[in-house]
């Protein structure tokens, strides 16, 4: 019988789009059911069934979601403190093409 | 959500990206927007985003130097971020600057893995007519780019030579009052090498590239002909281009079938014992035989990764041993690291290097934005067409199907690419996703595409990180195009 389990999240820390970026990350192992209710970020979790004997604990699933809910709430934050920089480099750079 | 920044610290954050490649002290890979690197801790990279950074050490010289963050109230590094960015994208100023011609799909060898579903040697109706011929030589001299090459591809080209020699003489008289730098290579088999093509090629200064799969077993295994001395005659091929046009008229390529994967060895001591000096090891790809025989032929990306990572060891001993042999894919993707400039290799960039970098014109008179596009129409895909060779370049680019690959072309806005670390290194292939998994865009964690890139520059960043002086010293030398020997030695000499 395939594990399974439900992490409940804090939106504050762990917003929509962190959790979705996440979830795509690691698709090729676990498959994530993601629901919202008000203030909080569900996510149902199971082995990728293709994944096959490859397939993690849901230990290893666990502390790898964690790893990456991190990691993705940390290049969140540095992507909001950097904002338009991206942009306005590519735009300076890239304005001899008519771009 | 509220973000706060805190304002009494001396600097602020420049735009990076991060990546875990193990658990080491200098695990965390840094990568900025400019394409600079570092490797960091995970409690330097604590310090960093919360401002706790000393300002004197060595690390934050290195952070400022390289990009990752500013001093509020010091040198402004955004005019000079620009100009290394605008290096980085250059290929997009020029317009389409490599320009393949199909001339005919008919071929005499039976490649098991062929991706471009030849023709039969006596087949009728897969030759690139003179009309088509004039019409994309008209449109190649539409592209602005001051430096073109123009490739004859197949099938083998050399069966259609009335053709190339048609095409490269009206280039060439066009060109008189163009003044376009301009590079001519004829991939063939070599098989059908006679005096009147090695002329042409003198005279004309064209070059010549072939496949080369390996030891005789291996490439005849590969490339079956009637004769079965595919081998023999394309070695004999390359003595004979040598001897008439020189020793690096004329470059070779693998393709590496399940079975190639067994000897890297083997594969790289035949590119020794045939005196080249770079070899390409690039896996199998989703088209034409090579997907209809997959079964038999294909192999896990993870398997052909450790190949390549014991082929790439073995390559880096015999440089150490004097042999100059680089590997072709390491040397580009080394280019994009260690340097702010495009490599030209149109399958690796961002935006995608379909139709904006090359363009395919097809014997069926049909315009491509790629060889692979091509190849998908004879699997019955023939959505991919730009349109037709009568028409202006303007109107082939504006095509709908390039608004579809740009749309999906375009790294830094893909789903996994924007956050990876390697987006300034990497590209996308929006034909490979398409052919692979039905959609431009793909799924980044089920791509073949991904999936080896991700690999080859892990491993090339850690080699980079912790390998000995002879790997970093092979690495640059196949980087500066140089022998080990010619590389300069840093420090004081004696």
């Amino acid at each position: 019988m395939p594990w399974s389990f439900t992490l409940s999240l804090d939106e504050t820390t762990y917003p929509l789009g962190v959790v979705q970026r996440t979830v795509y990350a690691l698709a090729d192992r676990l498959t994530c059911l993601v629901a919202q209710q008000p203030g909080r970020v569900s996510l149902e979790v199971m082995p990728l069934l293709l994944a096959g004997e490859g397939a993690p604990s849901a230990e290893t699933a666990r502390a790898l979601l964690y790893r990456n809910l991190n990691d993705f709430a940390l290049r969140e934050r540095i992507r909001l403190e950097t904002q338009g920089l991206c942009e306005w480099l590519a735009r300076t750079a890239l304005k001899e093409a008519g771009l | 959500m509220t973000v706060l920044l805190a304002t009494d610290a001396t600097y602020r954050l420049l735009p990076f990206r991060f990546m875990r490649l193990d658990e080491s002290d200098r695990g965390l890979l840094l990568t900025a927007e400019t394409g600079e690197y570092l490797f960091l801790s995970e409690a330097q990279l604590d310090q960093l985003v919360n401002r706790r950074l000393p300002r004197h050490t060595p690390l934050y010289k290195d952070l400022l130097a390289r990009h990752f963050i500013y001093e509020i109230d010091g040198h402004d590094p955004l005019p000079e971020m620009a100009a290394q960015y605008r290096s980085r994208k250059s290929f997009l100023f020029g317009g389409p600057a490599l320009h393949l011609f199909v001339v005919t799909l008919r071929c005499n060898h039976t490649c098991q893995y062929c991706q471009v579903s030849r023709a039969p040697l006596g087949g009728s109706g897969h030759d690139l007519s003179a009309e088509h011929a004039r019409h994309a030589v008209d449109r190649l001299f539409e592209s602005p780019s001051p430096v073109l090459t123009v490739e004859f591809q197949g099938g083998e080209p050399l069966l259609a030579f009335d053709r190339v020699r048609q095409i490269v003489e009206a280039v060439q008289a066009r060109n008189s009052e163009e003044r376009r730098s301009i590079r001519f290579v004829i991939s063939s088999t070599l098989h059908h090498l006679d005096e009147q093509v090695l002329d042409f090629a003198q005279e004309h200064d064209i070059h010549f590239s072939t496949s080369l799969d390996g030891p005789a077993f291996l490439h005849d295994a590969n490339r079956p002909t009637p004769e079965r001395d595919a081998h023999a005659r394309t070695l004999d091929g390359i003595r004979r281009v040598r001897e008439r046009l020189g020793h690096e008229a004329v470059s070779a390529l693998t393709t590496l079938a399940a079975r190639s994967l067994e000897y890297p060895e083997a594969i790289i001591d035949e590119y020794v014992e045939q005196q080249f000096d770079s070899i390409s090891l690039r896996p199998l790809s989703p088209y034409g035989f090579a997907h209809s025989s997959r079964q038999r032929l294909d192999y896990p990306m993870a398997r052909y990764v450790a190949f390549y990572k014991q082929a790439l060891a073995y390559l880096i001993t015999l440089n150490g041993q004097g042999i100059r042999l680089s590997e072709g894919y390491a040397s580009l993707l080394l280019t994009h690291i260690l340097t702010p400039f495009a490599s030209g290799y149109v399958d690796l960039r961002s935006p995608a290097g379909a139709g904006i970098g090359a363009l395919v014109y097809n014997y069926d008179g049909g315009v491509y934005p790629s060889d692979e596009a091509r190849m998908l129409l004879e699997m019955g895909e023939a959505g991919l067409r730009l349109g037709s060779v009568e028409q202006p370049l303007e109107t082939l680019l504006r095509s709908p199907v390039m608004g579809l690959l740009l749309s999906a072309g375009i790294a830094e806005g893909l789903p996994g690419c924007a956050d990876c670390a390697f987006v300034p290194y990497c590209g996308a292939d929006p034909i490979e996703h398409y052919a692979r998994q039905s959609d431009p865009v793909g799924h980044r964690a089920f791509s073949a595409f991904c999936q080896k890139n991700m690999a080859l520059l892990q491993h090339l960043f850690r080699l980079l990180r912790d390998g000995d002086d002879l790997t970093q010293r092979v690495l640059l030398s196949w980087l500066a195009r140089r022998r080990l020997a010619d590389l300069p030695v840093p420090g004081y000499r004696g």
